[in-house]
């Protein structure tokens, strides 16, 4: 009998591993899950690019590798051009089919990385890419990145002075690229995960999936709440799960059980500073963003203000 | 790249040319870091400690739904010989506890036992792998407790002989319970089946009068179960005239296919079960029925449900009246003065006490008064050695009367009075007296048996047969509603049963509850949420994040941790939807 909560896939979770355990991931971390799903969903015939992140770490120090695959570590900035030359020489070398992950953390591809994974994604390269956003530099110590909400506590916004400005919509930069797949996917819903990791494998050209992964120390939970915060984010409709089509055509997946968003920031040492007035106006973002995102889908009509 | 040693280079020599990473990290032993473990542990599901026949019902709608209908109702025989008479008469408290009922509403758990019931009644009961003992027991009442004792001893090798001192067996299901709740074919086959298996009924023997106590006692064992025959007196006057029936012989009439004529208009005193059951015969025996209560409907002891069916099917009933005198014309019953009653302070039973209100009285004409106010025990003929108090025989906690070798129970022990208990009380009774035949001490046995904190007894976990654990939960404590994980469940209907069409109830004492069809039973038991027991849902092993939760061989149900890289997170505890691990601190 399967549980799994309204996931709209329906297979069995796969039971081959690509992944062995003794990988130094902190207690509760998504990103190892996401990795393990994704890795699942591509099998073995795939090549991995890790840039600088929380996952240069996880796999292991040299001479080991808690991956059954080839992973290459490359600099932070460069996953993006790194998996371009990865499909060039796999392409030369007559394997057009094996696979070419590109797996970053929200530093390596909001902020360093984004002028290559840019030019990758111009050239419409053959890769996957795979953002897993825990939403600030938590291997360097919890600093903030253009992908930390805002009003966010971090190490370099503390409190007092917390996160300025909204979270990059990272979705939006990769749809304007025109790529054939975008989606959003989230930790607490793993066959939704491995469906669209399936689909952008499938998929010829360069493919985003945004994955939200929740960061116990960075996010100051208690590491068994991971699981429950990251499906809150969808169902407060803070991390909405959609894909987009060539850059184009938008599809949600999954309705949200539209709770309010104090029920996830309330769960979270980093917003424990929100003040009603804060969280009214993160609330009203939300809001907006849910609408944009709806008339996007074409779910709701929008009005030209002219 | 399976080595679980950390490599060691001595030289540069041993160093690979460029930088290639040569071993996994399963030399890492994560597990280290862990300061509380996750463990699996069935845990009580609250159905299981509400059925006061101590059924296993997470267990046997775990297998309807899978659709193994067949071994759903031979578990239920493992407890209780008596599913199709309980799918059909209990009040299934069951489904008051059902942790669903906070979610949308509780599983139809007795529709369920009461499908699984209408399975062909297998060859043989439940293995137990007892030997002949050789002991008799004397049983002595065919209600459902002596039968349920009667079938357990059976089981576990001794020879139980029930003496019943009317024509049929059943006690109370037969001559208490009417045919429209309970049609007599359907207890005639369960009652036949508790036969099969080695218990002999004798009828027509009633004890102190056919059959002397010392005969009786020449048993190595003796289970009283006589339960309650005596219709407690309104003590008022005119209490003796004709027409004034008592309830239970009324019904034992009309279960004899013997009805007394009754007057157009018959009025019931009462509010139990007894006075319900009495309105219900009567109206279907063509008149017009009125219930008298003394108290308000919040304090009748009927059961809700039977209420409901009496006051849809015509019944009325009237509140805050009790009787003050039968009134007579000539020796003959010509009516009844009432009066209106207020209810005062609690009595020693919690509910409120009725008080009359003064110049109140009114006369009502009838012909037909049926008295149902409650009934006690006829327990005159029981020797004096066996010691008895407010028409209760005294028993310990499990069952033992004042005499080593005589055991009590069913309505003539018990403060309640229901089918379910009664079975429970049996079921008590068979553990206690096999105990005492192989001179055990029960003390120590009964709290390994007991379902949950309070429930009753499971006779698998005295048996210790079989997987006893996955059978009836496990020691933990009973779920709560907050200790499931609500994010894995979907709001789903609740199947809705059958009723008999209203015009045909007047007339008739056809069954009036139907089943549940075939592919809506297991629709139903879908929506079970299997409190404190593991489904193999996958989530803990899906949610790892250290793939540290393994599953186990192929044909083997469940999951292992591998405690050598459990780092503790706490995520498979915290996604168990129903409960079936917990986290603590290791030994």
């Amino acid at each position: 009998m399967t549980t799994h909560q309204d996931s709209f896939t329906d297979k069995p979770y796969p039971q081959e591993e690509y992944l062995q355990s003794g990988y130094l991931s902190c207690q509760g971390c998504g990103g190892s899950m996401i990795m393990r799903h994704a890795l699942k969903a591509l099998g073995p015939d795939t090549v991995c690019v890790i840039p600088a992140s929380c996952w240069s770490i996880i796999a292991g120090n040299w001479p080991y590798s808690s991956l059954n695959i080839p992973i290459m570590h490359t600099a932070f900035e460069t996953a993006g051009a790194a998996a371009s030359g990865v499909r060039a020489a796999l392409d030369l070398k007559g394997k057009p089919e094996t696979h070419v992950l590109a797996f970053a953390g929200d530093g390596g591809t909001f902020d360093i990385g984004l002028q290559s994974l840019s030019g990758a994604a111009e050239r419409n390269e053959n890769i996957i890419y795979i953002c897993y956003d825990n939403e600030a530099y938590m291997n360097t110590g919890i600093q903030r990145s253009s992908a930390t909400p805002e009003m966010a506590w971090t190490t370099t916004t503390p409190a007092t002075f917390p996160k300025v400005g909204p979270k990059k919509n990272i979705i939006q930069i990769l749809t304007g690229h025109k790529i054939p797949y975008c989606a959003t996917a989230n930790v607490a819903w793993p066959m939704d995960l491995i469906a669209k990791v399936r689909r952008a494998a499938e998929t010829k050209g360069t493919t985003f999936i945004h994955a939200l992964s929740p960061c116990p120390p960075g996010w100051k939970i208690s590491s068994e709440k991971s699981i429950e915060v990251a499906r809150l984010a969808t169902h407060t409709k803070v991390f909405p799960l959609y894909e987009v089509i060539n850059g184009e055509s938008y599809h949600i997946n999954f309705e949200p059980k539209n709770l309010p968003v104090e029920a996830y920031l309330s769960m979270q040492g980093r917003f424990s500073h929100l003040s009603k007035a804060d969280i009214a106006h993160i609330q009203q973002r939300v809001d907006y963003e849910w609408k944009i995102l709806l008339q996007r889908s074409m779910m709701e009509p929008f009005h030209m203000n002219m | 790249m399976s080595d679980e040693k950390p490599i060691t280079y001595h030289n540069l020599g041993e160093m690979p040319e460029y930088v290639i990473s040569e071993a996994s990290m399963l030399w890492n032993k994560t597990g280290t870091w862990r300061y509380l473990a996750p463990r699996y542990l069935t845990q009580t599901p609250p159905c299981n400690q509400q059925c006061p026949a101590g059924n296993d019902v997470e267990g046997f709608i775990r297998l309807m739904e899978k659709g193994a209908i067949a071994e759903a109702a031979q578990l239920i025989r493992e407890e209780n010989p008596f599913p199709a008479v309980c799918g059909r008469v209990c009040y299934h408290p069951c489904e008051t506890g059902c942790n669903r009922t906070q979610f949308d509403d509780p599983v139809a758990i007795h529709s369920l036992e009461r499908v699984a019931a209408e399975q062909p009644f297998p060859a043989t009961p439940p293995e137990t792998g007892r030997p002949d003992s050789g002991k008799t027991v004397a049983i002595i009442g065919s209600g459902p407790s002596g039968l349920t004792a009667a079938y357990h001893l059976a089981r576990m090798g001794h020879q139980p002989t029930v003496y019943e001192a009317l024509d049929e067996p059943g006690g109370l299901l037969r001559y208490g319970i009417p045919a429209y709740r309970l049609p007599r074919n359907i207890l005639k086959a369960e009652v036949d089946h508790i036969t099969s298996c080695g218990v002999k009924i004798i009828c027509g023997k009633r004890a102190g009068v056919d059959i002397s106590w010392s005969d009786l006692n020449k048993s190595d064992a003796v289970f009283i179960t006589v339960g309650v025959h005596r219709n407690r007196r309104l003590e008022i006057p005119a209490e003796n005239t004709a027409g004034i029936l008592p309830g239970l012989g009324f019904l034992e009439s009309v279960a004899g296919g013997t009805p007394p004529r009754l007057g157009q208009h018959v009025i019931v005193i009462g509010g139990g079960n007894t006075a319900i059951d009495s309105a219900r015969c009567a109206l279907r025996l063509g008149s017009d029925v009125s219930i008298y209560y003394h108290r308000s409907r919040d304090e009748m002891p009927a059961f809700e449900e039977e209420v409901n069916e009496a006051l849809k099917e015509g019944v009325k009933i009237h509140f805050l009246t009790q009787p003050v005198q039968f009134l007579t014309d000539n020796q003959h019953l010509a009516g009844i003065q009432l009066r209106e009653t207020r209810l005062g302070s609690p009595d020693e039973s919690g509910r409120r006490r009725p008080e009359p209100v003064p110049g109140s009285e009114f006369d009502i004409p009838v012909n037909t008064i049926i008295t149902a106010i409650g009934e006690t025990a006829d327990l005159d003929w029981l020797p004096p050695e066996i010691s008895h108090e407010n028409n209760r025989i005294t028993i310990n906690l499990f069952g033992q009367t004042s005499l080593e070798k005589v055991f009590a129970g069913g309505d003539a022990a018990l403060t309640e009075h229901n089918v379910t208990t009664a079975i429970g009380s049996g079921k008590l009774a068979a553990c206690a007296i096999d105990a005492f035949l192989h001179n055990q001490d029960f003390t120590g046995i009964m709290p390994r048996i007991t379902i949950g904190e309070t429930g009753a007894v499971s006779v698998s976990r005295y048996l210790n047969h079989g997987d006893a654990h996955k059978k009836q939960g496990g020691p933990g404590k009973v779920v709560s509603f907050e200790d499931l994980n609500l994010a894995y469940f979907r709001k789903s209907a609740r199947q809705k049963i059958t009723t008999l069409d209203f015009n045909n109830r007047s007339s008739s004492f056809e069954e009036v509850n139907n089943g549940l069809s075939g592919e809506v039973t297991v629709i139903e038991a879908k929506r079970c949420f299997h409190c404190g027991v593991c489904t193999d849902c996958d989530n803990c092993y899906m949610f790892c994040p250290d793939i540290a939760i393994l599953k186990k061989g192929p044909g083997e149900e469940g999951y292992r941790i591998n405690m050598d890289y459990c780092k503790g997170c706490g995520i498979c505890v915290n996604e168990c939807p129903r409960a079936a691990m917990i986290m603590e601190k290791e030994q």
